[in-house]
C-alpha cells in the first residue's frame, strides 16, 4: 500500500479541520434560506464541507482517504458539539460522502470540472438522503426541495474544490501529484 | 466557450429554477394554510382544509410526559382524531397509517390501531384555556396530542397536514 507522507498528512488534518468549520461560518447565511422554506438547515451548507474532502482526497490520493477525513471530521463535530440533530448518526452522514468520494476517484480518472461537480453532487445528495432517512424524515415535495438544496450546495462545492485542486498540486511535489 | 463549459451552465442553471420553483411552490402553499388558519387532511391523496373553528369541539384531558420525563395533566380543547375522520368521511377501522407533519416539516407517526384506540390521539387547538400557538407570532395553530407515549416528540406543534392511508 502507498504509504502517505507527512505534507499529505497535515494537508489532510487541515481539510478535515476546515471542512466542519466553513460549515459552521456558512450554515448562519444558509439557514436564511432553509427557515424561509422551513426545512431543517444543513443540505444547503453541506457541498462546502465536501469542497475540503474532495480536496483532501487529492492532496493524499489514496484509497480510502477521503472516507477516513469524513470518519474523523464526523468524530470531531460530536466532540465539539457540532452535529446539531444528527447526533451519532452523524458518524454514518458524515463518512458515506467520504466513500463516495474514494469511489469516484478510483473509477474517475480525470480532474476536471465535470469531476468535482459530479463526485461533489452525489456525495451532498447521498448525505442529505442518508440524514433524512436517519433523522429528519422528511417527505414528499419538502423531501425533493431538501435534496435539491443539496445538489446546489455540491454544486458551489464542486466548483470550489476545483478551483482550490490546482492551487495545491502546486504545492504538493510532482510523485504526490494526482493526474489531470 | 467550450461546448462541455456550455453545458454545465445550462445543466447548473436548470437545477436552479427547479430548486427555486419547487421552493417557492412550498412557501406559497404553506402561506395558503397559515392564511386559512386551517390544517389539511389528506385522506388517500384527497385534500380536505379543516379550519381550526371546525377543531375547536369538545373539552378532554390528559397527561404528557415531556423529554425529561416530567409529567403535567393539561385541559384541552379541539377534537379526537378518529372524530374528526370520521366526519370527513374516511372509517377510521380502515385506517392503516397516519402521518402528522407540521409547519416546519416536523412530522410523527402513527399506526391505525392507536388511531382506533379511544382517548389517545387527539387534535387540539386550545390548552389551559389559552389558543394553540401558529408557527408565525400572533397567529393561533393546532397541535398533535398523543396520550400515553413516553415522551412528546409525536405532540406535533404547529399542526399543518395530516395524511391518512387506508384501505
Amino acid at each position: 500500500m502507498k504509504r502517505l507522507t507527512t505534507r499529505q498528512l497535515v494537508l489532510m488534518a487541515f481539510c478535515v479541520v476546515l471542512g466542519l468549520l466553513i460549515k459552521r461560518i456558512i450554515s448562519p447565511v444558509t439557514n436564511v434560506l432553509t427557515d424561509f422554506f422551513r426545512i431543517p438547515g444543513g443540505s444547503a451548507a453541506v457541498g462546502f464541507s465536501l469542497a475540503f474532502l474532495l480536496i483532501g482526497r487529492e492532496a493524499a490520493p489514496v484509497f480510502g482517504s477521503a472516507t477516513l477525513m469524513g470518519f474523523l471530521q464526523s468524530l470531531l463535530a460530536l466532540a465539539l458539539g457540532f452535529s446539531g440533530y444528527q447526533g451519532v448518526f452523524a458518524v454514518l452522514t458524515y463518512t458515506l460522502p467520504g466513500l463516495i468520494i474514494d469511489c469516484s476517484a478510483l473509477l474517475m480518472k480525470r480532474r476536471d470540472l465535470p469531476y468535482f461537480l459530479c463526485v461533489s453532487v452525489l456525495s451532498c445528495l447521498a448525505s442529505a438522503a442518508l440524514s433524512d432517512a436517519l433523522v429528519f424524515h422528511l417527505a414528499g415535495i419538502a423531501l425533493l426541495l431538501w435534496l435539491l438544496l443539496a445538489a446546489c450546495s455540491g454544486v458551489v462545492g464542486g466548483l470550489c474544490a476545483q478551483l482550490l485542486y490546482a492551487r495545491v498540486q502546486k504545492i504538493l511535489p510532482a510523485e504526490e501529484r494526482t493526474r489531470t | 466557450m467550450k461546448k462541455q463549459t456550455r453545458w454545465i451552465i445550462a445543466a447548473v442553471c436548470l437545477l436552479l429554477v427547479i430548486t427555486v420553483g419547487v421552493g417557492l411552490y412550498i412557501r406559497s402553499t404553506q402561506m395558503a394554510g397559515e392564511k386559512a388558519g386551517a390544517i389539511t387532511l389528506n385522506l388517500n391523496g384527497k385534500g380536505v382544509t379543516v379550519t381550526l373553528k371546525d377543531l375547536n369541539q369538545a373539552a378532554f384531558e390528559g397527561e404528557t410526559v415531556n423529554g425529561k420525563g416530567d409529567r403535567s395533566t393539561h385541559a384541552y380543547r379541539g377534537v379526537e382524531l378518529k372524530a374528526l375522520l370520521t366526519k370527513n368521511g374516511l372509517d377510521a377501522a380502515k385506517v392503516t397509517a397516519v402521518t402528522a407533519s407540521s409547519a416546519d416539516q416536523y412530522t410523527a407517526e402513527l399506526t391505525g390501531d392507536e388511531i382506533r384506540e379511544d382517548k389517545r390521539v387527539y387534535v387540539a387547538v386550545e390548552i389551559d384555556g389559552k389558543a394553540v400557538e401558529g408557527i408565525d407570532a400572533g397567529t393561533n395553530g393546532a397541535q398533535l396530542v398523543v396520550f400515553g407515549d413516553p415522551n412528546s416528540r409525536r405532540n406535533v406543534r404547529y399542526l399543518s397536514v395530516i395524511d391518512v392511508t387506508g384501505n
